[in-house]
């Protein structure tokens, strides 16, 4: 998946991510921004001001900028939830980033009709119960659709290390979720 | 990867990430309705930058076509001196003393000069000062003349002030200068 693709608009004509409306991008794009903020915040709120951070940044200064985007926006999420931890002052910048959020309850996902709506509570609930640095991987990889190299290059690990806490991550999950799937 | 994985996988691929607030639009729409204020307010100050930047550019160019009118004078007043008897300085200043001498604007060729440049820039000269920070006697010169004479160079710094009042603006200028003076020498 890329960020940026092109689309044709109503007249016919294309719009890049150099001239599509940041109103446009962003009803496309920033779900996905949220949740990975989510990722590495403590609430909803701080996930939204580090989107909101991120995301001016890029739009004013570089989405020019050559290289990936996506990666590029989704380190400065990243960044962004990092100052923010930071300069919180509960517990020490390291603690709190490690901690990796979701203390809230509050849906990251959009709600499912009927009876899937239930197993999409499952899931996040059993999302919450992951391991943040498993977690992580699983979102990038699910809903941003990283390789697990870009992904690698997001969280400063190798490519193996993500492929494997990926891994480690669907199989949790799997362990968490099977016994309401079958029981 | 397994099947069980594989089908996990597809589930969770299914699921949409909850959407942004409407307060998080809303901010980003403040955010970026701001700069087109900023935007306006550098391009205002870009055009005013412009015109106070004009006149400074043309203070450049005046202020070069006065070290080269400076620099005339001071050339055509030591060739003067040379050929004429100069007078001797009345008093003689000790050797690395610092003297402000006030000079009127109006008797300074480079303020005349950067004077019609800046007619229409609004500056005009408010202040010129000349300051001697240094003189050395030379040898004694031989001239064909029977009288004796000295080779005096004094060495100043000019400074020359203008002022735009319309913006209280002010620009200072200083250059070195060299003056060369052959006086009569008492030989006693």
């Amino acid at each position: 998946m890329t960020l940026f693709i092109k689309r044709p608009n109503d007249q016919g004509m294309e719009i890049t991510h150099a001239t599509a409306p940041w109103k446009q991008w962003f009803a496309d794009y920033g779900p996905k921004l949220l949740l990975c903020a989510r990722q590495w915040t403590r609430s909803l709120a701080d996930a939204e001001d580090v989107v909101q951070e991120a995301f001016v940044r890029y739009w004013r200064h570089q989405r020019d900028l050559p290289g990936d985007p996506q990666a590029l926006l989704i380190t400065s999420v990243r960044r962004a939830a990092l100052d923010l931890a930071r300069r919180n002052s509960r517990r020490t910048a390291r603690e709190e980033f490690a901690d990796g959020g979701l203390d809230e309850i509050v849906a990251v996902f959009a709600p499912l009709p009927g009876e899937g709506d239930e197993r999409r509570q499952e899931i996040e609930v059993a999302l919450r119960r992951l391991p943040s640095e498993q977690r992580e991987v699983l979102v990038l990889k699910i809903w941003q659709e990283l390789t697990f190299e870009k992904i690698g290059e997001v969280l400063a690990i190798s490519p193996n290390t993500a492929a494997s806490r990926y891994r480690y991550a669907l199989a949790a999950l799997r362990k968490e979720l099977e016994p309401l799937c079958h029981g | 990867m397994d099947e069980s994985l594989q089908n996990l996988e597809n589930e969770l691929k299914r699921l949409r990430p909850s959407v942004p607030s409407a307060q998080l639009l809303a901010r980003l729409d403040a955010e970026f309705a701001a700069p087109e204020i900023a935007r306006d307010r550098s391009r205002a100050n870009g055009a005013e930058g412009r015109l106070i930047m004009g006149p400074w550019l043309n203070w450049r160019m005046a202020a070069a076509a006065a070290a080269v009118v400076a620099f005339s004078t001071v050339v055509i007043t030591s060739r003067q001196s040379l050929r004429h008897d100069p007078v001797a300085p009345t008093t003689e200043l000790p050797v690395a003393v610092a003297v402000a001498l006030p000079v009127k604007p109006a008797e300074v060729p480079v303020a005349r000069a950067a004077n019609l440049a800046s007619t229409n820039d609004r500056y005009h000269p408010v202040g010129a000062t000349s300051v001697l920070y240094d003189f050395k006697e030379d040898s004694p010169v031989a001239r064909t003349t029977s009288t004796p004479t000295r080779r005096v160079r004094y060495r100043y710094v000019d400074t020359y002030t203008w002022k735009n009042p319309a913006t209280n603006a002010s620009l200072k200028w200083s250059l070195p200068r060299d003056e060369v003076r052959v006086i009569p020498a008492s030989l006693h």
